[in-house]
């Protein structure tokens, strides 16, 4: 029987080492199944990318539906990544920038008043960007906020100096990439 | 190489909303088709495809959007004289911009032409646009008066 496990000196450097099946580990002809001073990887469970529209209508947002793991359930929620581009960054099929999750939204409600002649206008501006995502033990969920900038007229009482109404002015469209990890997230769930 | 990419799009416009090749369970096409979008699969040598296309009348494919071409009599006006833009297809949305300023909006009518007299010196921008077309700008300059 070969030697298979070292836990300490093992050809000058200090560490746990591990064989393959009739492998010796102080002169293996194999890949070594541990080695402690290897960097490991993050298993990868599944992954995916594709298109989500801009948001129209006057939503602030638009989401995909709930993505599948290949797998199904995993017991736990995994730590994921998703990175996205524009219409524009996309050359030859390839991404040539790609941005990382981020989301922003703001929200300014005026109401403009003349108390002289009680001419009176009240509106609503919502600006919404960034992309968001979610993953729960058996799919994720992708949501492009990149709504833009939409301008509610609630209240007026005259014709003129009332704001132009606009619906979802410099929403985007993205592209997105996701990869699920078999571990379990420990970020929070913001994703790496 | 080509995958396998799931659709899903506005039935009445054929608008495509979002496209993944991820898995897409029964529950989650049903889910969605609730929110009311229709759903199909296409094998697609890449997704980018899908950008700029809509979702043919038989649904079993993807068509470019066309190109609007409005055609513009005179770039460039005295006060007072008048440019036509032609070729605008009805229904195309016009956004009218003098510098910075939106100034007006105006959905094209089935006489498909626009014409314009210049009242105020300016360069004015107009942004066309219509479902299953790609946007076009063009501009006209109305002169000051020397």
């Amino acid at each position: 029987m070969a030697n298979r496990v070292v836990l300490g000196n093992a050809n000058g450097e200090y560490g746990l080492y591990v064989s393959q099946k009739d492998d010796n580990v102080l002169s293996p002809n194999k890949q070594l199944s541990f080695d402690s001073r290897a960097f490991n990887g993050l298993p990868v469970h599944a992954f995916g990318e594709g298109t989500l529209d801009a948001p129209s209508g006057g939503a602030s947002d638009r989401s995909s539906g709930a993505l599948s793991y290949a797998a199904g359930s995993l017991g736990f929620a995994p730590l994921f990544a998703v990175r996205y581009s524009f219409a524009g960054d996309i050359s030859n099929g390839k991404a040539t920038k790609v941005y990382s999750l981020s989301s922003m939204f703001s929200s300014e409600a005026v109401n403009d008043v003349n108390g002289q002649t009680e001419v009176e206008t009240g509106y609503i501006e919502l600006k919404n960007g960034g992309v968001s995502a979610v993953a729960t033990t058996s799919a994720i969920t992708i949501t492009n906020r990149y709504g833009g900038r939409t301008v509610q007229i609630f209240s007026s009482n005259t014709s003129s100096n009332v704001p132009t109404v606009v619906t979802n002015q410099g929403a985007q469209l993205i592209k997105y990439a996701y990869i699920i990890f078999g571990v379990e997230d420990f970020t929070g769930g913001q994703g790496l | 190489m080509s995958q396998t990419y799931n659709i899903f799009y506005t039935d009445s416009t054929k608008a495509i909303e979002w496209v993944t090749n991820g898995l897409c369970t029964d529950e989650m096409i049903s889910d969605q088709a609730d929110a009311g979008l229709a759903h199909m699969q296409l094998e697609l040598d890449e997704f980018n495809i899908c950008e700029n296309h809509y979702v043919n009348d038989a649904a079993n494919g993807v068509v470019e959007y066309s190109a609007l071409s409005p055609s513009v009599s005179a770039a460039s006006i005295a006060i007072d004289a008048t440019s036509t833009i032609t070729n605008i297809p009805a229904g195309t949305t016009i956004v009218v911009e003098r510098g910075r300023e939106t100034i007006s909006t105006i959905t094209m009518d089935s006489d498909e032409s626009l014409t314009l007299t210049g009242t105020m010196a300016g360069l004015y921008n107009f942004t066309f646009s219509k479902a299953k077309y790609y946007s076009a700008t063009t501009s006209i300059t109305v002169q000051a008066q020397s």
